[in-house]
């Protein structure tokens, strides 16, 4: 591309930008935002991410932490009895608390003794993106503090989350008020000591979302805002502009917008998933991404660029999938894979949403098959998978026979 | 800027309504390049300065304010996106063979209109890197940072919009020559 041919275009949308707010416009905002409360800034600021930073070792643990919500103070007390700093009681030491005001959520802070402390934050609500696909809204984040004189300074390294995924947690400073026993953050917002330092929410809830039920039947999230089929028979979802299908048993969860399948007791809980989605892009190196993007240009440019990975244990094998010539691949990636060194410290085998599909979200301790076909002159990939580690052969057999149902459609 | 995004932060009103005012229009421009419907786009813009309300409590960098404004910009037109295909839809009906217009030998497009023409066939992820860094002038980083994705990621989507706002305009320019050549014969 030329200056020249910049230069028009910069030019071209500087002219015809219209920068003038619509009648009513601003009043809207500003009566909208009388009507709004703010975020806790703690809570805040974990929604002021740039995506994930890291996964669970397991999608296990999603299921582990929901157990975590119900045995809390057992765990809490545990983790707080295991000072890492130099023994004796701080002022600090204890169990503070502090409310969201926009959706009331109890905040806790624990800290433990000594004057390097370990430390826990808890949200018993957390609304943000990084809890988006969690069933439990439980977010916890462990980190250390340091205490000097009447402040305690904490950090995060490893961020915090709910299940799925981590988020980063900012460092935090508390100074505490000898007069009130109080502390007061960084931003200003009070906490409060939990009197006798019996933790908050120390009650189960009367139900949490996903946790397994005695009889081993998670009890289902709600739903609302997610447009589902659920219905069982025949799903289509377009794919770019292919229109493609797939014969599913009942038991299984897609969404519309998007062909996504999940094997599921209830959406988010899945144990098997089928995506399909338009390659423009693949990466040669699922872990050192960023200098490894390759154009889909020719299924043979993706057939390539997945040959050579890492994470392949078997492929390219020549199958067909509703007549279409189709390469399969299959991946494995496992639960105490080390990403640490990867690009972002996350997994990519193309560009996309961190929490879209396949390619472009992928969780540790999951096996895919990865389909790379060219239906009309566009490359889709179809990505089959375990989506969770209880999925059985007998699902896994399910999920063959839904690939080999899918039909691709103008 | 500072003291009001400070202030503002600090829950006062006043403070980010007058931020507001201030970027209410230029936010709204990008709003409509990217999603190319006012009312999508005012919608989105709406949904910016209330979510950006709520959420100013975790900006630490006051500095920060106009690039995290874009990056929940940015997020919302793609909400918006994916609320609506109908954006899809008219990109589809915009391609070059479904356009009576071009058909008419009479029709003369000039360089803003086949700008125009290509800008609203690109995918919205492209469109919106070309606002980002046509438009609003941002270095590539920074439109990586809007956008939510990596630099390289950034990087092809801009080389394929531009690639392709080209071969539109090459394309326009061919469509009235094969059509005066068919009269001619």
């Amino acid at each position: 591309m030329n200056d020249r041919f910049s230069a028009q275009l910069r030019q071209h949308l500087l002219d015809t930008a219209d920068e003038r707010p619509a009648e009513g416009q601003l009043a809207a905002v500003v009566e909208g935002v009388a009507v709004t409360r703010q975020r806790h800034p703690l809570v805040a600021r974990l929604t002021w991410t740039h995506g994930r930073i890291g996964l669970f070792p397991s999608t296990g643990l999603r299921y582990g932490l929901a157990t975590l919500a119900l045995v809390a103070v057992t765990v809490g007390a545990a983790v707080m009895g295991g000072g890492a700093g130099p023994s004796g009681r701080t002022v600090f030491e204890g169990t503070w608390t502090s409310t969201d005001p926009v959706d009331g959520s109890t905040l806790s802070l624990i800290v433990g003794s000594g004057s390097a402390p370990n430390i826990r934050f808890e949200d018993d609500n957390a609304t943000g993106p990084g809890c988006r696909n969690d069933a439990v809204k439980h977010f916890t984040a462990d980190g250390t503090g340091t205490i000097s004189d009447s402040r305690l300074e904490t950090r995060f390294p490893d961020g915090g989350g709910c299940g799925l995924m981590l988020v980063p947690v900012p460092a935090g400073q508390f100074d505490h008020d000898a007069a009130t026993d109080t502390l007061r953050d960084g931003a200003g917002a009070t906490w409060a000591r939990v009197p006798g330092d019996a933790r908050p929410g120390t009650q189960a809830p009367a139900t949490v979302p996903s946790t397994p039920s005695p009889e081993g039947t998670p009890v289902c999230p709600p739903s609302e805002g997610v447009d589902l089929y659920e219905d069982g028979g025949t799903y289509r979802a377009t794919v770019g502009t292919i229109s493609v299908t797939a014969t599913v048993p009942a038991g299984w969860h897609g969404l519309r917008s998007q062909f996504s399948l999940l094997k599921a007791p209830c959406i988010f809980l899945g144990l098997t998933k089928l995506e399909a989605e338009l390659l423009t892009s693949v990466y040669s190196d699922a872990c050192k991404w960023r200098d490894s993007e390759v154009e889909a240009t020719t299924p043979a440019a993706v057939i390539e660029a997945f040959s050579g990975q890492e994470h392949v244990t078997t492929g390219p094998t020549d199958v067909t999938i509703n007549g279409y010539a189709a390469s399969r691949f299959e991946f494995s990636f496992p639960a105490a894979l080390d990403t640490t060194e990867c690009d972002d410290g996350t997994l990519y085998l193309a560009p996309g949403d961190p929490e879209g599909l396949g390619l472009s979200n992928i969780n540790r301790g999951t096996d895919l098959t990865v389909y790379v076909l060219d239906v009309d002159g566009s490359r889709v990939a179809v990505t089959a998978g375990l989506w969770h580690e209880d999925a059985t052969p007998a699902n896994l057999a399910e999920l063959d026979e839904v690939v080999a149902s899918m039909r691709f459609g103008p | 800027m500072h003291e009001l995004v400070v202030r503002a932060r600090g829950g006062d009103r006043d403070a980010f309504s007058q931020l507001a005012a201030r970027s209410i229009g230029r936010l709204t421009a990008v709003a409509r390049m990217i999603l190319r419907d006012g009312y999508a786009a005012e919608d989105a813009v709406q949904e910016t300065f209330i979510e950006a309300w709520r959420s100013l409590p975790g900006l630490r960098e006051p500095d920060r304010f106009d690039a995290w404004m874009r990056r929940l910009l940015v997020r919302a037109c793609f909400r918006a996106v994916r609320r609506a295909k109908r954006v899809d839809a008219v990109e589809i009906r915009l391609t070059p063979g479904d356009e009576p217009a071009v058909a008419g030998l009479e029709r003369n497009l000039d360089l803003h209109d086949q700008l125009e023409r290509g800008l609203a066939r690109l995918p919205a992820e492209q469109r919106t890197v070309v606002v980002l860094v046509y438009y609003l002038d941002l270095p590539l980083a920074e439109a990586a940072q809007a956008m939510g994705v990596p630099v390289g990621t950034t990087k092809s989507r801009l080389n394929r919009a531009t690639q392709s706002l080209r071969a539109a305009i090459d394309a326009d320019d061919r469509v009235p020559a094969r059509v005066a050549e068919g009269i001619a014969r």
